[in-house]
């Protein structure tokens, strides 16, 4: 792949790679980080991407495994997002319903963070990125029924823990 | 009615069975506060896909930076490239001391421009060596005289062997002078 | 990776190690650089550019005309006998270093109370170096390289022979 094709079609990914990211780690910093890395992996790489069929699959499964590796070598210690959570339940209380629907927004995020694989990336990619069902299950290198199983339980889980917040928030 | 669709397609959403368009379809109905106040514990669902943070300004500018690089060296190249610097630095050294010793060699001026008197010099100073030389010659001759005395050998043989090892050298003198008025 | 690493590292230490040795000097030149030029030594340098010239000078000696053609350099070193340079012993200081690169002592003659030595370095059955070391108060070196003809060099004190030698001095005894 030449360095024009790859502005071409490779960067223009970016902003979507980035979202992803963001949903995986929940900074920005931390998601723009991430996205510059798989750049230049895809670029080091470009030779070779030419083979590939479905760039833009490829490209999210890189961000994915990339972001994955990043989540687990942080060892983020839980307290310190409980302590987010309770920051954030406290000012809910101040500000109402005005910042509501983005401290959810952030709470989401924090949940779906801190489950594990296949669940969370089925999360991400599907319901909240809005990949397709195929396109989720080949980042995701499975099918799609296996997604759809995986998917159940997991949009389970997070209403179960919304409900929780939810009823510590207002009570 | 919107009711019981909502929930009966939020059965199907936490059976894992919906398609694309009825998540969607769901999403539309359910951002309906009306509607959604009839759901609350789900609220959840139409905050999810809300969009990510703005990246930061100059996010682009960096990713189309990384075009404009170099192929970057994996940790193993650049290992390699390491050792090729040390390796090309030796070369350097050693080439640059190699080339300082030949400029002094070569800083060395001959002491004489006239090949006349260079030529006089050089007679001399052969001269000087090959009269030195047939001096230590003129001390061996005894000696040489021994060894090729085959007739005289007897207790002395021992002590030539020696002296002949000694002075291997003596028979290249013998040599050289050989057809030099040895009698 | 690993083994790439290993074969560049033989591969530098192989290139420094030739480097060094092809670089090193021989332990004469060393002597002359260390003292050429300075205060109380004498030197001469006739190059190899100089014999080439030479050889082109007509002379009757034809013997002589091919030994010096052969020759590709001399120089000398020696100690003004009027310098308080009497602790330099050449002779000490060069000849276990000759003995360490190649050099064989030809012999060592007694000349009134100088001991002069000679030491050949041979290249093949040729005589590629020689190196003439007087010690004592006058103490010098004299280095010639080529292809060099001991029996011509002999030859030039005089045409006579050993035994002739012996008797011309006994008679100026």
């Amino acid at each position: 792949m030449t360095p024009g094709e790859f502005r071409e079609k490779i960067l223009p990914q970016g902003r979507r790679l980035y979202a992803l990211a963001w949903r995986y780690l929940n900074s920005r910093e931390e998601a723009e980080d991430a996205v510059q890395e798989v750049m230049m992996k895809l670029w080091e790489e470009r030779a070779t991407l030419e083979r590939c069929e479905n760039l833009e699959a490829w490209c999210t499964t890189v961000t994915r495994n990339c972001c994955i590796d990043i989540v687990r070598k942080r060892n983020r210690v839980m307290f310190e997002e409980m302590d987010k959570i309770a920051e954030i339940t406290v000012r809910e209380d101040d500000h109402a319903a005005a910042s509501d629907n983005t401290e959810a927004a952030m709470m989401i995020s924090m949940i779906v963070s801190r489950m594990k694989e296949p669940y969370r990336s089925a999360l991400i990619l599907r319901d909240m990125e809005g990949y397709s069902y195929e396109e989720t299950a080949e980042a995701m290198n499975t099918n799609v029924n296996a997604l759809r199983a995986t998917l159940s339980r997991a949009r389970r889980v997070v209403r179960e823990e919304m409900k929780k917040i939810y009823a510590h928030g207002t009570g | 009615m919107e009711q019981d669709k909502v929930r009966e397609l939020l059965h199907r959403y936490y059976g894992g069975v919906t398609t694309e368009k009825e998540e969607a379809q769901l999403r539309e109905l359910l951002s309906d506060p009306s509607l959604l106040s009839y759901f609350p514990e789900e609220r959840h669902l139409i905050i999810m896909n809300e969009t990510v943070p703005e990246p930061s300004d100059d996010f682009y500018d960096r990713l189309t930076e990384i075009t404009h690089r170099e192929r970057r060296m994996r940790p193993g190249h650049r290992l390699l490239r390491h050792a090729a610097t040390v390796a090309a630095a030796a070369v350097i050294l050693a080439a640059s001391w190699m080339l300082l010793n030949q400029y002094r060699a070569q800083s060395v001026k001959d002491t004489y421009t006239d090949p006349e008197i260079a030529m006089a010099e050089v007679k001399s100073i052969l001269t000087d060596v090959s009269r030195k030389m047939n001096t230590g010659m003129e001390e061996l001759e005894p000696m040489r005289k021994l060894t090729e005395a085959p007739e005289e050998v007897g207790e002395m043989s021992r002590i030539n062997s020696i002296v002949e090892d000694n002075l291997s050298k003596l028979r290249y003198l013998n040599r050289l002078d050989n057809g030099n008025g040895n009698n | 990776m690993k083994s790439d690493m290993k074969r560049i590292l033989i591969f530098i230490i192989i290139a420094a190690w030739s480097l060094t040795a092809l670089g090193q000097k021989s332990p004469v030149e060393d002597l002359f650089d260390r003292y050429n030029g300075r205060d109380g030594f004498t030197s001469v340098y006739i190059s190899s550019k100089m014999f080439s010239l030479l050889s082109r000078i007509d002379s009757d000696d034809e013997e002589f005309r091919n030994l010096v053609t052969r020759i590709k350099g001399i120089r000398i070193l020696s100690i003004d006998s009027a310098s308080n340079t009497g602790r330099i012993n050449f002779a000490g200081e060069l000849v276990p270093k000759l003995n360490r690169s190649g050099f064989e002592e030809l012999m060592t003659v007694k000349e009134q109370h100088d001991e002069v030595r000679f030491m050949i370095r041979e290249a093949g059955d040729r005589i590629a170096e020689l190196v003439m070391v007087t010690g004592g108060a006058g103490s010098s070196v004299v280095w010639i390289t080529g292809d060099l003809d001991l029996r011509t060099i002999a030859s030039l004190s005089g045409t006579m022979g050993i035994e002739e030698l012996e008797e011309l001095e006994n008679v100026e005894k």
